[in-house]
Order: C-alpha cells, then sequence, then structure tokens
C-alpha cells in the first residue's frame, strides 16, 4: 500500500536530479530524467487507494514546463506498451494523459524544468513526438473498445488535442465511424471528430448529413454532449448551398422534437430554427404558405431527410410552442410573426443555459405587484376544477 | 318720373374712387374696384346721428320720465275718452281675477275689507287679539296709537295730554315698535338653542333607553295628559313625532338580485383582469420607434421581446391595474373588517349564536356558489363548450357544498372547546407549543381565530402579526408534510391561507418564492431525486393562492419551472414515486386549467407512464424514462380484483411495494389525465402530434377489466376526435410592405413677397397680431371721426348760441336804446 507521502518523497528526488545529476550525462542530448519520470507514473498508475486529485495537486506546479510536458509524453509511449488493467488503473491514465498538455511547438519564453547553461539545450521535435503519440494512440485501442467509459474519455481527448499529433489523423477515421454508429453521446464525439477530419484533413464521408439528421431523436435531451451536437448542427448546416429539402427537414425535425424537449433545449431549437430560416430564405415555404393540408405531411420517422416531404409542411410545432407554460419559452418563438431579420441570432449564449440557471435567474428577478386569485378556496382542491377530487382522495 | 329716377342712381364719375388693379386675375372675385366716398361719409354720419348723436344728448342725464298713461299721446283722444278708456281697461284687468266666480257679483269692500263680512259685525278686532296675535298683524299701528293719531282730532281728548306733540307720538311709535321686534326676536333665538340643547340630549339618551320601555312610557303619559287638556294631546302627539328616533341616512337596501347582480359584475371584473394577464401583452399593434437611418431589413439591435404584461423587470406595473388591485384589496378589506366586528360581538354572546352566524356564512358561500355556477353557465353558453363542462362543474359545485357542511359540523366541534383569543407567538417554537397535542380541526381553529383576533382592520401592529404568522404556518405545512395530516392540514388551512394572502401579497410572494427555492436546492442537491410530500404541498399551495392562468407571475412561473424541472428529472422506482408523479401531474393540470397551456413534461410523464404499462411498444423513450423501467406492467391473470378509481394521497408515503390494485387504479389515472390534458390543449395547432404517440401505445394496452377497458375507449375515442384541420402557416410578415410615408413637401409659388416658413403656431400668431393690428387702426380711424363729429356738433351749437347771444344783446341794446330815447323824449317834454 503506498501513500501520498511515499509518492511525494519519488517526485521531490525526481525534482533533485536537477541539483546534482549524478551517473552518465550525454553529451549531445538535453538532460532529463526520463526514467525516474515514468518510475513516477507507473507509481500513479498501480496505486489504488490515492484519488486522483491527490496526484493533481502536486503536479499541476509541474504542466507549465515545456520540457516536463514533452518528455512526459515519452514516458506514455513507454507506459502504454505495458498497460494491463489487472495491475493498472487505465482510467488514472487516461486522466493523466487529459491533463499533461502536447506542447506544440517550443518559444523562447517557455519554462523549462531541467534549464542549464552548461548542458545542451532543450530541442523540440514534433516528428519525435507525434510518434509519441501515435503510440500511446494505438495502445489504448484495445481498452477503448472494452470499456465504453474510456473509450468516451478517449475520444474527448482526441477530439481536443490528439488528432492533430497523430502520425496520420485519418487513420481514426475508421474508429471514428464506427462510433458515430453507436447510440448514445459516443455517437456525437465522433462526429465531432469526423467534423475535423472533414475540416482540416480532406476526409470525404459519405451521407454525413443523414447520419447527422438521425442524431435528432428524443433521446438526444438525455445526453452529456446534446449542445456539442447543436453546435457541430449549426457548423454543418451554415453552408448556403446546401439542398434546401435537407434544410427543411432538419428543421422539421427539430420542430418536431421541441414538442417534447426541456424548456432550455426548445429555446436552443427555435434560435437554431430562425437561424436556418434567414439563411436559406426559400425555406419560408414553412412559415408562408396558403394551401390548406389536412395533416402534417411531414413523416417523422423516416431515416432519409430528403424523403421525409418536410417542404410540403409547415412549422405548427413552433405555434403550438407560443403556448408554451413559461413564458420565456413561448417568447422564443415569436420571431415565426416577424419580419426575419438579416442577421442570425447567437445560439452561443443559450447553449449554455440550463433549468438550473433558469430557475436561479427566476428566482433574483424583482417583483412589485403580485396579482391574487379572488376565488376563496374551501379545500386544498383549485375552486371550480374537479381534477383533484375526481383522481385523488384523503381517504385510504 | 321713372327714367328720371334712374338719372338720379348715377353717380357723377367725379364722385367715384376707382381702385386700378395691376393684374387680372381669373376667379378672384374683387370686393372694392369702386370706391363712393361721399356716400360712405354721408352713412357714417348718418350712423352717427343714430347712435353717437343721441347718446352726446342724454350725457349727464341719469333718470327719464315715461309716460304710461293709456291714450296720453294719442292726440285723437279727447278727455273723456281717456278716462273711460282707463276705466275698461282696470275693469278688464279686475276680470281676469275672478274668471271662475261664476253668478257672484262683485265684492265692494270699505278700507280693504268687504262691505259684506263688516255688515256682520261677527268678530271686531279687539287689541287684545292683536297683541296676542303679533305675528299675524306683524306690521301694523298699536290701536292707541291709531286711535289718537287718525281719529283723535277731537278737543276734548287731547285737553289731557297735552305736552304730547305729534312728533312725540311718532318717536314713541317707532321705539315701541322696535322694542317688541327685539322682544320677538329674543323669543325665537332661545327657542332655537333649546331645541337644539334637547335633541343633542335626546340623542346623548337615545342609545340608552331600550325601545320597548320607551313604549311603555309613551302609553303610561298619555291619558292624564288627554284629561288635562284636550289640546296638548295634538302638541305632544306632534312632539313625539317631531323627536322620534330618526335612522340616519343609508343606503338603499339591496334586493337580493341587486346584490346578485353586483357580485357578479365584480366578479366578471376580475375574470376579465385575469384573462388580460392570461394573455400578456400582444405587441402585434405596437409601432415601435424607428431610427432615421433605419434600412427596413428588420434588423433590430435590442431584444424586442414582449415585455411581461403585469410586473416587467423594470419594475413598472401598469396603471390600470395598479388601481384595480387597489380596489380589489380595499373591497377585500372591508368585507373582512365587517367580519370582523361581526366576529367579536359573537365572541361575547353565546356559541349557539355562533352557530347560527356561521350558518349563515355557508349561505353566503353557497349563494356565491349559484352565482358563480350561473356565471359559468352563461359564458358556457357564449363559448359554445361542450355540454359535459357544464355537467361536470355543477357536479363538482356540488361536492364543493357538500364538502363545505360535513367540514362546518367538524369545526363545530372543535370551536366549542376552544379559547377565543390566542396570540401569535414572537418565535416559531412558541406557535408549535399553541399547535401541540391539539387536533388538526382544533389546529385550524386556533389558527383562525390567531388571525380575526389580529385582524389589520384592528390596528396595532396586528399587520407584522400577521405577517410573522405567515412563515409559521408554511413552516407548519412543511413539519407535518411526511404523512397523510400535512395534506389534511393543508385541506382545512387552505381557506385561511388565502385570506391572510390577501392581507399582504406581496409579503405572501416572497414567502412562497423562498420556500419554493429551498425545496428546490433540496431537490438538486439530493442524490435520490425523490419527489417529497413537501414539495408537493407547497406547489400545490401556489394555485389556490396566486393566479396560475396569468402569463407571467413571479410565484406561478417560479412554481411551475420547479415543478417541471422535477417532473422532468425525477428517478421513479417505486410505488410511491409513482404515487407522486401522477400528483405532481395532476396539480400542473390545476395551474393550466384555465390558460390552457402546453406543458411537454407532463406529456412526456404520461407518455412514460403508459410505456412503463406496456411489454413492448415502437414507441421511443422520453425524458428520464428508459426501457428498462417495466414496474406496471399488467398480467392478464391479475386483473380480476377490486380496485378503486381514485388514488389516495397516502400513496405517496407508501412503503409497500406495486401490487396489481395499485397498477389498475395508476393506469386509470393515467389515462383519465391523458383525457383531461388532451381536452385543454384541443387548440393547439400540432395537438395532434403531440398525443399520437400516447394513442398508440393505448390502442396496444389489452386488460382483461371491463371497467378499465371502457376507460380505455373513452381516451381513445377522446384522443382520435383530436384531428385538427391544419391551414399552412401564413404569418404576419407576409403583407406587402407599406412604403414609408413622409410629409408631403409643397413649394408655394413665387408671387412676389416672401414668405416666412414658420411652425403652425408661430404663423397662427402672427396671423392673429396682424388681424389686431388692423382692427386697431380701424377702430382707431372710427374714434377719431367721432371726435371729428362730435367736435363738429360743438362748433355748431357754439356758433348757434353766440348767434342767439349776439341777437339778444342786440335786442337788448336796441330796448336800451329805445328806452333812452323815451327818456329823452319824456324830458324834452317837460323842459318845454
Amino acid at each position: 500500500m503506498a501513500t501520498i507521502s511515499e509518492f511525494k518523497q519519488l517526485f521531490d528526488k525526481f525534482l533533485l536530479e536537477n541539483k546534482c545529476p549524478t551517473g552518465e550525462i550525454v553529451k549531445k542530448k538535453y538532460y532529463f530524467p526520463v526514467d525516474q519520470l515514468k518510475t513516477i507514473y507507473t507509481f500513479m498508475l498501480t496505486t489504488t487507494n490515492i484519488q486522483w486529485s491527490q496526484f493533481q495537486q502536486i503536479i499541476t506546479k509541474y504542466v507549465e514546463y515545456l520540457d516536463f510536458c514533452y518528455y512526459s509524453w515519452e514516458c506514455f509511449s513507454l507506459i502504454v506498451q505495458h498497460l494491463n488493467t489487472d495491475k493498472t488503473n487505465v482510467y488514472m491514465f487516461t486522466n493523466l494523459l487529459g491533463f499533461i498538455k502536447i506542447p506544440t511547438e517550443k518559444n523562447e519564453d517557455d519554462k523549462l524544468l531541467f534549464k542549464n547553461n552548461k548542458r545542451p539545450q532543450f530541442k523540440y521535435n514534433s516528428e519525435q513526438l507525434k510518434s509519441w503519440v501515435t503510440v500511446v494512440w494505438d495502445g489504448m485501442k484495445p481498452f477503448m473498445l472494452s470499456n465504453i467509459k474510456i473509450r468516451r474519455e478517449m475520444l474527448t481527448l482526441l477530439i481536443e488535442k490528439m488528432q492533430m499529433h497523430l502520425n496520420n489523423p485519418l487513420v481514426t477515421a475508421d474508429f471514428l465511424m464506427d462510433s458515430l454508429d453507436t447510440p448514445g453521446p459516443i455517437a456525437i464525439l465522433g462526429l465531432q471528430g469526423i467534423f475535423i477530419l472533414v475540416k482540416d484533413y480532406n476526409l470525404e464521408c459519405p451521407n454525413i448529413y443523414g447520419k447527422l439528421y438521425n442524431f435528432f431523436t428524443t433521446d438526444i435531451f438525455n445526453y452529456r454532449y446534446k449542445t456539442r451536437l447543436f453546435y457541430l448542427a449549426d457548423i454543418f448546416l451554415r453552408s448556403t448551398h446546401l439542398p434546401e429539402l435537407l434544410v427543411a427537414a432538419f428543421v422539421k425535425r427539430m420542430a418536431r422534437l421541441s414538442l417534447v424537449a426541456p424548456p432550455t433545449d426548445i429555446q436552443i431549437m427555435a434560435a437554431f430554427i430562425g437561424n436556418l430560416l434567414i439563411r436559406h430564405p426559400s425555406l419560408k415555404v414553412l412559415i408562408q404558405s396558403d394551401s390548406v393540408v389536412g395533416s402534417d405531411p411531414y413523416i417523422f420517422e423516416e431515416k432519409d431527410p430528403l424523403k421525409s416531404n418536410a417542404l410540403n409542411s409547415s412549422l405548427w410545432e413552433l405555434v403550438s410552442l407560443k403556448q408554451h407554460i413559461l413564458p420565456k419559452v413561448g417568447k422564443s418563438v415569436n420571431f415565426l410573426f416577424k419580419k426575419l431579420p438579416q442577421v442570425e441570432w447567437d445560439m452561443s449564449e443559450l447553449l449554455d443555459d440550463s433549468y438550473e440557471n433558469m430557475i436561479d435567474e427566476e428566482y433574483k428577478t424583482d417583483f412589485q405587484k403580485v396579482s391574487l386569485t379572488y376565488e376563496k378556496p374551501v379545500s386544498f382542491s383549485v375552486p371550480l376544477s374537479n381534477h383533484m377530487d375526481d383522481l385523488w382522495t384523503l381517504d385510504d | 318720373m321713372k327714367v328720371k329716377k334712374n338719372k338720379e342712381k348715377q353717380l357723377n364719375p367725379f364722385e367715384l374712387h376707382i381702385n386700378h388693379k395691376k393684374f387680372t386675375i381669373l376667379g378672384r372675385k374683387s370686393k372694392n374696384e369702386v370706391g363712393k366716398p361721399g356716400i360712405a361719409r354721408s352713412k357714417s354720419i348718418q350712423k352717427r346721428k343714430k347712435s353717437l348723436l343721441l347718446e352726446y344728448k342724454l350725457k349727464d342725464k341719469s333718470n327719464k320720465f315715461v309716460d304710461r298713461r293709456i291714450g296720453e299721446k294719442n292726440r285723437a283722444m279727447t278727455a273723456d275718452d281717456r278716462v273711460i278708456a282707463r276705466f275698461t281697461a282696470s275693469r278688464v284687468k279686475a276680470q281676469k281675477k275672478m274668471k271662475y266666480n261664476l253668478g257672484e257679483e262683485e265684492d265692494l269692500t270699505h278700507h280693504g275689507q268687504s262691505l259684506s263680512t263688516i255688515e256682520k259685525f261677527e268678530k271686531p278686532i279687539s287689541d287684545d287679539d292683536s297683541d296676542s296675535d303679533d305675528d299675524r298683524n306683524g306690521g301694523k299701528l298699536a290701536a292707541e296709537f291709531v286711535e289718537k293719531a287718525h281719529f283723535g282730532g277731537g278737543v276734548l281728548s287731547r285737553a289731557g295730554d297735552g305736552e304730547t306733540s305729534h312728533r312725540d307720538l311718532i318717536d314713541k311709535l317707532i321705539a315701541e315698535s322696535k322694542l317688541r321686534k327685539y322682544e320677538k326676536k329674543q323669543l325665537k333665538q332661545e327657542t332655537n338653542e333649546l331645541t337644539e340643547q334637547l335633541d343633542k340630549d335626546w340623542k346623548e339618551l337615545m342609545p340608552v333607553v331600550p325601545t320597548k320601555n320607551r313604549g311603555e312610557t309613551d302609553i303610561e303619559d298619555e291619558p292624564p295628559t288627554k284629561k288635562k287638556v284636550d289640546k296638548n294631546s295634538y302638541d305632544i302627539l306632534m312632539r313625539s313625532l317631531k323627536f322620534d328616533r330618526r335612522g340616519m341616512a343609508s343606503d338603499k337596501l339591496k334586493s337580493e338580485e341587486e346584490i346578485a347582480k353586483e357580485e357578479k359584475e365584480r366578479l366578471e371584473k376580475l375574470e376579465s383582469e385575469r384573462l388580460k394577464r392570461m394573455k400578456g401583452i400582444e405587441d402585434d399593434g405596437i409601432v415601435k420607434h424607428r431610427s432615421a437611418d433605419d434600412l427596413d431589413d428588420g434588423f433590430d439591435f435590442g431584444d424586442d421581446e414582449i415585455q411581461p404584461l403585469a410586473y416587467n423587470s423594470e419594475g413598472k406595473p401598469l396603471n390600470t391595474d395598479l388601481s384595480s388591485a387597489n380596489e380589489e384589496e380595499n373591497g377585500l378589506n372591508d368585507d373582512f373588517s365587517e367580519n370582523g366586528d361581526k366576529n367579536e360581538d359573537d365572541d361575547e354572546m353565546e356559541s349557539d349564536e355562533e352557530v347560527e352566524d356561521d350558518d349563515e356564512n355557508e349561505n353566503d358561500l353557497n349563494n356565491d356558489m349559484s352565482d358563480l355556477k350561473e356565471d359559468d353557465v352563461s359564458s358556457n353558453d357564449e363559448e359554445t363548450n361542450p355540454p359535459m363542462n357544464n355537467t361536470d362543474k355543477n357536479k363538482s359545485s356540488k361536492l364543493f357544498a357538500k364538502k363545505l357542511k360535513e367540514k362546518k359540523v367538524l369545526m363545530d366541534e372543535a370551536r366549542q372547546q376552544l379559547p377565543y383569543t390566542f396570540k401569535v407567538a414572537e418565535l416559531y417554537e412558541g406557535f408549535q407549543e399553541i399547535l401541540e397535542d391539539r387536533s388538526i380541526a382544533e389546529q385550524t381553529v386556533i389558527i383562525e381565530r390567531m388571525i380575526k383576533v389580529n385582524h389589520p382592520s384592528l390596528g396595532n401592529d396586528n399587520r407584522s402579526n400577521l405577517q410573522r404568522l405567515y412563515p409559521y404556518l408554511l413552516q407548519h405545512l412543511n413539519d407535518n408534510s411526511c404523512s397523510i395530516d400535512g395534506w389534511k392540514i393543508l385541506n382545512l388551512l387552505a381557506p385561511h391561507l388565502y385570506d391572510l394572502t390577501q392581507f399582504f401579497p406581496e409579503h405572501a410572494a416572497k414567502c412562497f418564492i423562498e420556500v419554493l427555492k429551498e425545496k428546490h436546492t433540496d431537490f438538486v442537491d439530493s442524490s435520490l431525486k425523490q419527489i417529497t410530500s413537501d414539495m408537493l404541498i407547497f406547489l400545490k399551495l401556489v394555485p389556490l393562492l396566486f393566479p396560475s392562468s396569468d402569463y407571467y407571475h413571479p410565484v406561478c412561473t417560479y412554481a411551475v419551472m420547479i415543478a417541471s424541472e422535477i417532473l422532468s428529472q425525477t428517478k421513479i422506482k417505486k410505488r410511491s414515486d409513482v404515487a407522486s408523479c401522477l400528483l405532481l401531474t395532476t396539480i400542473l393540470l390545476e395551474y393550466v386549467q384555465l390558460s390552457k397551456r402546453y406543458i411537454p413534461e407532463v406529456v412526456n410523464m404520461l407518455r412514460g407512464m403508459l410505456l412503463m404499462t406496456t411489454v413492448n411498444s415502437s414507441i421511443s423513450y422520453v425524458q428520464q424514462f428508459k426501457s428498462n423501467m417495466k414496474i406496471l406492467t399488467l398480467e392478464n391473470n391479475e386483473t380480476q380484483i377490486e380496485w378503486s378509481k381514485k388514488l389516495s394521497i397516502n400513496e405517496i408515503f407508501s412503503e409497500k411495494n406495486i401490487d396489481c390494485a395499485f397498477k389498475l387504479t395508476s393506469l386509470y389515472v393515467i389515462l383519465d389525465l391523458v383525457v383531461r390534458f388532451s381536452k385543454l390543449c384541443e387548440d393547439i395547432p400540432s395537438v395532434n402530434e403531440i398525443w399520437a404517440p400516447h394513442l398508440s401505445i393505448i390502442t396496444t394496452l389489452k386488460i382483461n377489466s371491463d371497467e378499465m377497458n371502457a376507460q380505455i375507449d373513452k381516451t381513445k375515442l377522446q384522443l382520435q376526435m383530436l384531428n385538427k384541420k391544419l391551414e399552412k402557416l401564413q404569418t404576419v410578415s407576409n403583407r406587402p410592405k407599406a412604403l414609408r410615408l413622409y410629409e408631403p413637401r409643397i413649394q408655394k409659388i413665387y408671387d412676389g413677397r416672401t414668405f416666412k416658413t414658420e411652425s403652425k403656431e408661430k404663423a397662427e400668431r402672427s396671423k392673429l397680431l396682424h388681424r389686431y393690428k388692423r382692427e386697431m387702426k380701424s377702430a382707431v380711424r372710427e374714434i377719431r371721426k367721432d371726435n371729428s363729429f362730435l367736435s363738429k356738433l360743438k362748433y355748431h351749437e357754439q356758433t348757434k348760441s353766440d348767434v342767439e347771444r349776439r341777437n339778444k344783446v342786440k335786442q337788448i341794446y336796441s330796448w336800451g336804446a329805445n328806452q333812452a330815447h323815451e327818456i329823452n323824449k319824456l324830458a324834452k317834454k317837460n323842459k318845454k
């Protein structure tokens, strides 16, 4: 059983290397005690009784040092080859990977932990770093496929920093497409990875819009990454050259979903729909038409957006939402009844909103006058309503 | 002759003044082409002769003599004719007066009295009489004086008191009459004072003397007076009538109908206000300020959200609302103060009376109820609602009344065993002590009395007492919320909380928001995410006290937010969870029953609940529901048992496992809720899409129970009936956009004159000034002409009088010369 004090001792010893370097010093190379750092990391991963936050406290100070981060990745590439779920805490490893930055390039003002003018200067080798990162990514693959939690963490890591440091980022495409098809929040992360590949590495992805379209189901409101989805969908649908049939299908789908969505998501989707209407003026048929139809021609269950018959429909859902119980939500669809502006709404503010925020905000609003009911109740049921009495009884 | 006349009319061209024009302008009528100065001058002189000259002649003469004698100015009449004419006129005048005294000859008079009465000599007017009846012959002279002054011409009578000259007599007369007048005045004043004093005393005495006694004394008093003097009985009667207790002036007693009508009007007013608040402000008709740089592209910098109607964030409540709300409050306060008085009286009296009083109250309430019912019926007629609603409401109101009665009995029992006054404790612990070991009914009576004793209309610091009481009551509810007792307390306490809330709405709202905030943080912080009874109690209480139909209401909107969050995030695992969720759904139903607004969380909840009852369904799961939550699934062999159609509120505390009866009851309630909610959102365009999943789940339900199947069929029918015909959207912006209108830019034609560009007011002013100047000039000119006319006149008069004087002087000189001549002649004669 290891304790945090032992770890501290180990770390202090590692730091003292700087003061009195012993043993062989390679003349032509920048000195960094990689072996010592590796033992520290291995220690971290093998102990079970120390929380990640405790380690984090100690390491935090050194994350700023360029050489520390750089050589950490060398350590990781060494560790990952011997990684084993039985002995090591793989989840902790993902945490560690997320915590240590991948240095992009060397600047003059970067801080170095083992700086010494007598010894050779630190050199940043991006090829070297890339190979290390690729080794780490390949090494993590088996764990990702077996454990969904690690997969999610690694996907976020990949999207946020690792992708651009891989030797060939396109190799992740397979993995990402695979995650795209798994249900749940992982798919959204996969989508974001694909998006980066499409954007930066010219990946051609067939039917990406069809896949995006099928993301919009009643489940998304429970996802952790739903705001990420809205953000991505906004970017994907940013082009004004998309076929209007496709955009109409998206608009209609979101409108339909907003009937069962929580209030904050309704606000996001209403703004999104408004933006799409501004972007694609031909979509005004959805709010401007004079023909009569018996029922909504849009087919919600259809998987293919182009076959959903959305253009023949109209946005009744948003009109219905005007009746939403919360005035804030009711107001968010008011744009339907006015002339559309030429500048789009900023959705980024809405993306951070949540139920709690909304309630807190409402709590803070001042009021001066309060209206009251004028029918005196005689019991706990509201006067002139029979709902409570019909359905509930105080007796056993 | 005619030709001659025509010729006369032709004017001498030298007497004409012709106004030459520079340009001839078409269509302009020229009034003054030719001026006739001679004629104009003569006209003005004539006019002055008629007006100014007359005034001049009458100058310094203050009165005048008008002769109105008949025929005086008529020279054709002779003196006899005039006399005859005058006499006939006087006869005619007299005749007019006695037009209706047919057959009666003219009454001849002497000294103003008809001869016929004098001849009878019936009642000679005595001196005594004239003295005593001063009032009647007020201005007449004393008999003594009359005798002496009018008829005392004889020497004999005069010899005795020779010293009194005529002058003395007159003085005496004046002094006497003055004295008499003064005495009369004094007497009158005294009487008045005494009467007033008596009135005052009587009024003071009034409340002390009971009515019965007064009547008795009257009867005792009357007979002796009758015996004594007969004529006094009249006086007594008159006085008794005069000083009889008079009721203070008050409003006309209102008939039942009038009261009902007033009540109805009041309710209608309140209802219309409520509707206004419900709808919120529609901003469609309002034209907003537009900048001059507006490009008409619809881009707007500010967020043009609709401001909430009543109490917006800037703290500017609408004026109308304010005043009306005040009125409302005042009215209510009045009501309460009356009640309070009554109750004070009651406290002094016996408990029997109190019961009666309560009965009255009950009747009142019932009356109110019937009014409301009528109201509903009428409004239903207008809206052509389905008759179902109507009967439902009637039923509910009957139930209402029944409940009231039951409660009354219970409360009366409690009432008789408790002291009458309670103080509001300083601390919550004290309050708890008061309520300790009491039954719920007794607790309610205690609280009721606390409120009555501390009624704000009774002054003191009652208001702050009650404000302190309010959170105690909420805390009391909170403390008891962990069992069914809490709901029973709520049931009885709700009316009193309603009363209290009417006293200080803002304070109450603040209390509620704090409590709800607390409940919300409890929910968010707990990992169990369970709906607890206390949350439900407070959420239940809110729509009782505050109008949940308002478009925005500080308390209700907050409560709905919290309720919908709780509903969408709570975990459903146990029997109590299901019951709580259903109860919360029912509570939310009460929130929206008037405003008919849409709550997605409720729809999702019902969908999830329905999915929990089915084994497999193609419908996707929403909100917190997962495919592994099938706790309400029914096996077909389980359905043949007894189950009730109502859920008990006790179920939310239940720790039991879910049994079949509970499953059946829950399903029944869920279906009922689906029906009720779908009825509410019938007008929403997407109603079909909203309820389609529910319908498809319900159609797959197969339950082996007749009652349940009936309910399923009913729900199915209701959902299938929601077939809204959709028309494609045609939003307002489709209208053709009107061009912007500017002020018409009209250029004036150049005609040599410069026009000042002035504002409207300034132009008007300068026009008036111009007109004033012209009028002033013409007035000065007229005055000048008047002066010259007058001076000419005076000059003529002067010359005239001068000539006259000269002539007279000449004449006098000639007389003098003549005289001198005569004298000289005489002198010559004498000399000779």
